[in-house]
């Protein structure tokens, strides 16, 4: 029960933000509430809902993406911090976190690179990958003084039914490679969304980073179960959908990419082999 | 006002005619001989006329001529007038009494305290006084931080600098306190006259100090060439300060407005029609407009980097949050644009004071008066030396101190006058600055000693000064990165990772500022200027 309230909380929390952005952009009250509904029931049918960490990396990951979105519209220092801190909270709540800051800082500073902004976009790098170094250096502290692990605040007792597809638990490599080919399919509509509309390249920017970093754990053999990312991809999905804004599609299109992003979650992850 | 008796400095003035200087001033006269006045704005005649008898001749001429008359006959009285203003009317509020019986009794109470607990409860005195520590160098950092975060939402005084029609802008007056820099004076010359306002309008003072005859000549040879320039000689006397020749010059300011540049200042053209705009738009209120200050040769070596981050974030994030927060504003040491009457009205600068910028920021909130920020910049040179640098700081450390010394005197009165929120601001960036400057270091060899030298610390005492110094270290560095965001000097944000180095300067500096508070409290460091081999463009 401890577990289930933050997860109950986080999750709010996921769709409470995902709504804010829908709206924020204009998004019609009735269509929101569709996709938010839509958005509950991805994450619940991923049978993840008990799953802090899988939540909070949902969460921290469509703050990233906000963020970065945020930050490419318009650099001010408000949004430098805001893109570290999820960065930050990314490593804090789970270990691809890291490798997702590893990947997303230097291609979010590089974006727009040329000759003349070299040294600036430098500068920007450094500053988004300060509060990741500084919350990696805290928590290593944490752990070697006080053997303080985040990682088992993060664990609950009902971990064993974030379903868990795992294809080939024989091999954690196979098992990664298809994990992240599953996660590609269950990410259509951020692909889609990207390719016509500029304004969602950064939340594609952040899923591709996220799909990489999932083939990395497991080419470092430590392959996790595709019920563990599932909400990211949902999160940022919906996102996208808020990035490209409500002139970018008619509302039944968008009903229809959330409907499919949230049956192809469940077939992969729910219904048995 | 009219003359009963005459005595003194007056006694040479012909009889019926005031004995003070300030009606002279405020109609712009003065008698010359028997029957005839120099007068400098002849709409006052009829007025004279009536005053002094029909009979009366008037000879017409500059007003800096009358004005140049004034000061030469009032020469006492502004000389005296510069020093005890303040002191004689406030003498609460003056940096005259470095510290009071009261303040040094709370002082003493405290370190005795301190002292008897480290004998009694070692164990628990060493942490708890480590925390206290790393709590004062952490809250002054986390201030900042908040002050970043609301700075950059402030709404500035930004203006159109059109705004205003030339029909309808006022005299504005430019003091220029000067001491020994003939060398620089080309080219404030160049960039006071680069400035996009009327020349018939602009009321320049060359405020010189009496024994520096070589910026003297140059600067009289400026006024004798450009008639908006006028060259104010402040006799000896002490304390030798900036605010004290300041304090001289201010009666001669002919301006509805008043701004204050040093010697290499490059302000922005617009600066002064953007002021006049703003405070058009503002309630009478608005007594004061902070211009951001940036380096024009921040790129010269590391600590004019380091120097244009730390300016960077204290004008453009710091003091707009201060500005947005309505906490008390220390002013920055230029380009305040005052309403002249204001100003007089709290008796302009304190003499004994050597940041008189920032407490004058602070009097003017006591007596609810607001300081904006002004969406404009003035350009100045970093100083390029260390030596150079460590004194200009050490000085504004120690101003600091003063100036948290006069206005803590009576904290319950100054809760009044700035509200809680002022008062716990107050103590954050104005205390704050100087105790973190003053911790720092005491942190650094708690960690060191107990770390590498294994001294009879407690574990738990190291524990708590590398968590404040980390803490603290990490923001002040992290702030100092994006201090040059709003510029978009990114390339500069690398160095603010060095900012741990550039704290134990400020420490040091903060050593020496609270030695010279002991020893020479008044003492003005004087900053050398024109050493840079970058030429700001005027």
């Amino acid at each position: 029960m401890i577990s289930v309230i933050p997860s109950l909380c986080v999750f709010t929390l996921l769709v409470a933000f995902i709504g804010v952005r829908l709206r924020a952009v204009g998004y019609a009250w009735a269509l929101s509430a569709t996709l938010l509904f839509m958005l509950a029931l991805q994450l619940l049918t991923a049978l993840t809902a008990a799953s802090l960490s899988a939540l909070a990396l949902a969460l921290v990951l469509s703050l990233v993406a906000a963020s970065a979105g945020s930050l490419a519209r318009a650099q001010t220092a408000r949004r430098v911090v805001t893109l570290g801190a999820s960065l930050a909270a990314t490593q804090i709540v789970s270990p691809v976190g890291v490798i997702v800051t590893a990947i997303l800082a230097p291609a979010l500073a590089f974006l727009r690179s040329s000759g003349e902004t070299r040294f600036r976009n430098a500068g920007l790098l450094v500053l988004l990958l300060f509060i990741p170094v500084a919350a990696a250096l805290l928590l290593a502290y944490l752990a070697n003084m006080f053997r303080f692990d985040f990682a088992v605040l993060m664990n609950g007792p009902f971990d064993h039914i974030l379903s868990a597809r795992v294809f080939d638990p024989e091999s954690p490599r196979v098992n990664g490679a298809i994990n992240a080919l599953a996660l590609i399919v269950i990410a259509f509509p951020v692909w889609f969304v990207a390719a016509f509309h500029r304004q969602a390249r950064i939340v594609a920017t952040v899923t591709s980073a996220l799909l990489i970093a999932v083939v990395m754990m497991a080419l470092l053999q430590r392959s996790h179960s595709l019920g563990a990312f599932a909400p990211s991809l949902a999160g940022l999905s919906y996102l996208a959908l808020a990035e490209a804004g409500p002139e970018a599609m008619l509302p039944e299109q968008a009903v229809l990419f959330a409907a499919f992003s949230a049956i192809v979650s469940w077939l992969f992850i729910a219904v048995p082999v | 006002m009219l003359v009963g008796k005459s005595s003194g400095a007056n006694a040479c003035l012909p009889r019926r005619f005031p004995v003070g200087p300030e009606e002279y001033l405020a109609d712009l006269y003065f008698p010359a001989t028997d029957g005839v006045i120099l007068a400098g704005d002849l709409t006052h005649a009829p007025e004279f006329r009536e005053r002094y008898g029909a009979n009366l001749q008037i000879a017409a001429c500059a007003p800096r001529v009358v004005l140049a008359v004034i000061e030469r006959h009032f020469r006492e009285t502004f000389r005296h007038r510069a020093v005890s203003d303040l002191a004689e009317a406030e003498p609460g509020l003056s940096a005259a009494t470095v510290i009071t019986t009261g303040q040094l009794k709370v002082f003493g109470i405290f370190l005795t305290v301190i002292l008897l607990m480290l004998f009694a409860v070692p164990r628990f005195s060493e942490v708890a006084l480590t925390a206290l520590f790393a709590v004062v160098f952490t809250a002054n950092a986390v201030f900042r931080a908040v002050l970043l975060w609301v700075g950059e939402a402030g709404h500035e005084s930004a203006s159109e600098a059109s705004a205003v029609p030339d029909e309808r802008l006022p005299i504005y007056s430019i003091l220029v306190p000067l001491y020994r820099e003939a060398n620089v004076m080309p080219a404030l010359v160049r960039s006071l006259r680069a400035l996009d306002y009327p020349k018939d309008l602009l009321d320049i003072k060359l405020i010189v100090e009496c024994d520096d005859d070589e910026t003297a000549v140059v600067a009289d040879a400026v006024a004798t060439l450009h008639s908006c320039f006028s060259v104010i000689r402040v006799p000896p006397g002490t304390p030798r300060t900036k605010p004290r020749a300041c304090n001289y010059a201010m009666p001669f300011a002919l301006g509805e407005f008043t701004v204050i540049f040093d010697a290499e200042d490059r302000p922005e053209p617009d600066q002064l029609r953007k002021a006049v705009t703003a405070f058009r738009a503002m309630p009478d209120s608005v007594a004061c407009l902070q211009a951001r200050l940036n380096f024009y040769n921040a790129n010269e070596n590391w600590l004019t980097r380091m120097f244009a981050l730390d300016y960077a974030l204290w004008f453009d994030y710091l003091l707009p949050g201060l500005d947005r927060l309505n906490i008390p504003m220390p002013l920055g040491g230029t380009s305040n644009h005052f309403r002249t009457e204001a100003l007089r009205a709290i008796h302009c600068w304190d003499p004994y004071n050597v940041t008189e910028d920032a407490d004058l920021g602070i009097r003017l909130a006591r007596v609810g008066l607001r300081v904006r920020t002004l969406d404009s910049t003035t350009f100045e040179e970093a100083t390029n030396s260390l030596g150079n640098w460590l004194r200009q700081r050490s000085r504004w450390l120690k101003g600091y101190m003063q100036t948290w010394l006069v206005h803590m005197r009576s904290p319950v009165t100054l809760v009044r006058n700035a509200g809680l929120g002022g008062f716990v601001g107050f103590q954050l960036f104005v205390g704050g600055t100087f105790l973190s400057a003053l911790v720092n270091p005491i942190l650094w060899a708690i960690f060191l000693t107990s770390e590498i030298f294994g001294a009879p610390l407690t574990g738990a005492a190291a524990h708590v000064s590398i968590l404040g110094l980390a803490a603290g270290n990490s923001l002040f560095a992290y702030l100092a990165m994006l201090g040059p965001f709003r510029r978009g000097w990114l390339e500069l944000a690398p160095y603010g990772l060095t900012a741990p180095v550039y704290w134990l300067l400020i420490s040091c500096a903060g050593a020496r500022a609270l030695w010279q508070l002991i020893t020479r409290p008044w003492h003005w460091d004087k900053t050398a200027h024109g050493l840079s081999k970058i030429c700001g463009a005027a």
